[in-house]
């Protein structure tokens, strides 16, 4: 009998110890292929120029393309696909966007689903960045290059002209249910630098910080980065990964156009990052984002769509899209 | 049960359980490094 019981209880504690992780970690990965983008959870096929329930800006354009133009390919990073694709609906001609309705697989991790000669493409920041580079994408949305995007086109002898169109909050989230509303900048940078290591010591409950990072030369890390001053090393317990995780992206990425209710944003430095304190200047983590072309690029039409972005026309438009214009 | 019978079952069922607790760390070590952070922190516990 009691040999039974020790086999039974072999059993029960490998159950239990999978199931322990099981339910505090495993089911809360997934919903991804990479570490480089969150597009499954972007379903492209919802911004598509043309298609009437598209949830693109549609607030008119005195520029106009034709058929017989030399149409400019814009790409850019998954949180300003509605912002490139309401560029395309306002002013392209209907028909240069061909949507294959590519689905993710592991075949296809980056969901890629435009034919080749779409006037609209969506590889994200790393891949579409270089497809900028490398001349098969015109102009290129994103928020400001990374040191390595940069010196990796200046490697290749490619000259890029950087335009700021808009501004975006920079934010930092936790769960809905972490009792912590805000933070000031000064606490995040010491919890990515590993001097606060527990929410008890922010007025948090008393749980581990988990704090979260992207890959190197996504849009959100490429800021993380600037705002760290290159300086990031969050402490890195094994066990944290069961406390309370603190993550960053860009606001309407998050709120828009994600919008999962489970999470939060945290105020900064008191300030709570709508569109109306970026754009009052009074959130402290407020970046511009771009168009980046090549300086080569002989495509007329590029530098008539970048100077369009910048008229009251174009800014409307992009505060019609949930961003904050720049002018 | 015999002794040896006994042993025989509580290693395999160790081997087993190890084995099993191994891949399902490898699988989590994979994913946690390729999961979308937001997806990751809405699901997080809280009670």
């Amino acid at each position: 009998m009691k040999k039974r019981l020790i086999i039974l209880f072999c059993a029960v504690l490998f159950l239990a110890l999978n199931i322990f992780l099981y339910v505090t970690i495993t089911r809360r990965l997934g919903n991804n292929y990479s570490g480089a983008t969150q597009l499954k959870m972007v379903d492209v096929a919802k911004f598509l120029p043309f298609e009437e329930d598209s949830l693109l800006a549609r607030t008119g354009s005195s520029m106009h393309f034709s058929e017989g133009d030399d149409l400019p390919v814009l790409d850019g990073a998954a949180a300003l696909v509605p912002v490139y694709a309401s560029v395309i609906d306002s002013i392209y001609p209907e028909g240069c966007v061909t949507y294959e309705g590519g689905s993710f697989s592991d075949d296809n991790k980056y969901g890629e689903n435009f034919a080749d000669d779409s006037a609209m493409k969506y590889q994200n920041t790393i891949r579409g960045f270089d497809a900028m580079v490398d001349g098969s994408v015109d102009l290129f949305f994103t928020a400001h290059p990374s040191e390595d995007q940069l010196n990796s086109a200046k490697e290749k002898g490619v000259e890029l002209e950087i335009v700021p169109v808009g501004l975006e909050g920079f934010v930092f989230f936790v769960n809905k249910n972490n009792p912590v509303d805000g933070l000031a900048a000064d606490q995040i940078r010491k919890i990515y630098r590993g001097e606060i290591t527990n929410w008890e010591d922010i007025g948090g409950a008393p749980r581990a910080i988990n704090p979260l990072t992207r890959i190197k030369g996504s849009g959100s890390q490429t800021m993380m980065d600037k705002f760290m001053d290159n300086d990031i090393h969050p402490y890195r317990n094994v066990f944290s990964i069961f406390g309370a995780s603190i993550g960053y992206s860009f606001r309407y990425y998050l709120s828009g156009m994600v919008a999962n209710d489970n999470v939060k944003m945290l105020s900064i430095d008191g300030v709570y990052p709508d569109a109306e304190n970026i754009k009052n200047g009074s959130y402290p983590l407020t970046a511009s984002f771009y168009v980046v072309y090549r300086k080569d690029n002989t495509n007329e039409n590029v530098k008539k769509l970048v100077d369009w972005l910048l008229t009251d026309e174009g800014q409307q438009m992009i505060e019609a899209c949930g961003y904050v214009p720049i002018n | 049960m015999s002794d040896k019978k006994f042993f025989g079952i509580l290693i395999v069922e160790i081997v087993a359980g190890i084995a099993i607790t191994a891949a399902h760390a490898a699988y989590i070590y994979y994913a946690y490094t390729n999961s979308s952070i937001i997806y990751f922190i809405s699901k997080e516990l809280w009670l």
